[in-house]
C-alpha cells in the first residue's frame, strides 16, 4: 500500500479513531497518543494492509486493542477514573443546564461494550454487521447492547428534563 | 424507540445521516421524541470532535532517522579505541580472574599401597625400614626406552573415599628420638643420621639461597 492509498483508506479514519479512543480512555492526550501509535504501527505494516478485506474494521479493532491495553495499566486506569469523577463534577457544577455535556457524560458512564457499540453506531454510523465484526459479537448482541445503552441514556435524559421542568 | 421498519431510519437519525424528510416522518410517527432529539444533538457535538493532525506531520514522524556517515579518520580513531578497550578488558579479565586451585573435590593423589595396608598391630614391634637415603633429594628416574616399558595408568582416588592415613600408635614404653612419616625411629644412631642429613640439606639450601641473592646487592637504581 503506497502513501496515497494509506492516506485515503487508513489515515482518513484518524478522527473516528480519536473519538473512539476518547470514549475509551477519557483523556485527550492518551487518545491522541493511542491514535498516533496505531497509525505508526499500521504504516509499518502497510505492505500487508492491501490484503485485508475489512480494512476499516481492522483499523478500529487495532485501536480498540491498543486502548484496552492502555487501560489495563494500573496508573492509566486510576487516572481514568479520577478524571472521570472530576469531569463529572465539573459538568454538574459548572454547566448544570448543558444537556449535551450531561448526555456525553452519561455515555462515558456506560459499560465498555455498550460505550463502544453506541460510539460506533450512533456517533460514527456503522451498521450492526460492521460493529459485530469489530467488537467480535453477533449482530443480535450488538443490537441488544445498543438498545440497553440507549434506554439508559434516555432514562437519564428524562430524569434531568423532569428535574428542570420542576424547577421552572 | 420503536423497533421494526423504523430501525434503519432511527439509526440514520442518530448517526446524523437521515434526510430532513426522514426526520419529519420519524417525528410525525412519534418514533423520535424530544429526548431523542437532545440525544442526537449530543451525538452531533461528539461527531464534531476532530484530531488536529495532518498527513504531512504524520509522514514526517514516520520517516526513518537519517544515517549520517562519519568521516574516515573518525572511524579509524573509533576502531583503535575499540581495539584498545577490548585488549584492556582481556588483560584485566586475565589478571582478576579468580583461580580456584583447590576448589574441586577430586584430587590427584598417588596411591601408596604400602601406607594403606599398614596395620598398627603388626608393625608395632617392627623395626623402621626408613633409611637416611629416603629423605635425600629426589632424583629423577632414569629414562627407559618406551618399547620396554608399559605405559603406567595413573590411578586417581577421591579424597573423600580414601581412608585416613594410619599413624602408628606410639609405644609408651620405648623412647623414640625422631618421627619420620608418622613412624617413630627408636634407633639412636639412625635418628642421629636422619637429623644430620636433614640439617645438611637445610644448610645447603640456605647457602645456595645466599649465593643467588648476592647479585641483588650490586644492583643500583637511580631515581
Amino acid at each position: 500500500m503506497d502513501a496515497v492509498r494509506f492516506k485515503v483508506e487508513v489515515f482518513a479514519l484518524k478522527d473516528l479513531l480519536y473519538r473512539l479512543a476518547m470514549r475509551l480512555l477519557n483523556n485527550d492526550a492518551d487518545a491522541q497518543d493511542a491514535v498516533q501509535q496505531v497509525m505508526m504501527k499500521l504504516w509499518q505494516i502497510r505492505e500487508g494492509l492491501g490484503d485485508i478485506v475489512h480494512l476499516r474494521a481492522f483499523v478500529i479493532k487495532s485501536l480498540q486493542n491498543d486502548c484496552l491495553n492502555r487501560l489495563k495499566r494500573e496508573q492509566t486506569v486510576a487516572r481514568h477514573y479520577q478524571q472521570l469523577g472530576k469531569k463529572q463534577q465539573e459538568v454538574t457544577q459548572a454547566f448544570p443546564g448543558n444537556m449535551v455535556e450531561i448526555i456525553i457524560n452519561e455515555i462515558n458512564k456506560l459499560p465498555e461494550k455498550q460505550r463502544v457499540v453506541i460510539q460506533l453506531c450512533d456517533v460514527e454510523g456503522f451498521d450492526a454487521k460492521e460493529i459485530a465484526e469489530i467488537v467480535e459479537m453477533d449482530e443480535g448482541a450488538v443490537r441488544a447492547n445498543l438498545s440497553r445503552a440507549r434506554k439508559k441514556i434516555k432514562a437519564q435524559i428524562q430524569k434531568i428534563t423532569k428535574y428542570e421542568e420542576r424547577q421552572l | 424507540m420503536k423497533s421494526g421498519n423504523y430501525d434503519e431510519r432511527v439509526r440514520r437519525f442518530f448517526a446524523g445521516t437521515a434526510s430532513p424528510q426522514e426526520i419529519s416522518i420519524l417525528k410525525a410517527e412519534g418514533v423520535v421524541t424530544r429526548d431523542d432529539e437532545l440525544y442526537a444533538a449530543a451525538l452531533q457535538a461528539e461527531r464534531e470532535q476532530k484530531m488536529d493532525w495532518s498527513f504531512d506531520a504524520f509522514m514526517e514522524e514516520a520517516k526513518p532517522a537519517k544515517v549520517v556517515a562519519l568521516p574516515q579518520h573518525t572511524r579509524w580513531v573509533k576502531k583503535i579505541a575499540a581495539a584498545a578497550a577490548v585488549a584492556a578488558l582481556l588483560v584485566s579479565t586475565y589478571l582478576f580472574w579468580p583461580q580456584h586451585k583447590h576448589s574441586g573435590e577430586m584430587a590427584v593423589v598417588p596411591v601408596k599401597e604400602q601406607a594403606m595396608r599398614m596395620d598398627p598391630k603388626n608393625n608395632a614391634g617392627a623395626k623402621p625400614k626408613l633409611a637416611a637415603a629416603k629423605i635425600a633429594p629426589v632424583k629423577k628416574p632414569a629414562i627407559v626406552s618406551k618399547e620396554n616399558t608399559k605405559k603406567a595408568v595413573p590411578v586417581y582416588r577421591n579424597v573423600k573415599d580414601m581412608p585416613a592415613p594410619v599413624i602408628d600408635s606410639l609405644p609408651a614404653a620405648e623412647p623414640f628420638m625422631v618421627i619420620v612419616n608418622g613412624k617413630p625411629v627408636t634407633n639412636r644412631e639412625e635418628a642421629i643420621a636422619i637429623a644430620g642429613k636433614s640439617m645438611a640439606i637445610f644448610s645447603r639450601s640456605l647457602a645456595q639461597t645466599i649465593e643467588e641473592l648476592k647479585p641483588i646487592a650490586q644492583i643500583k637504581i637511580k631515581l
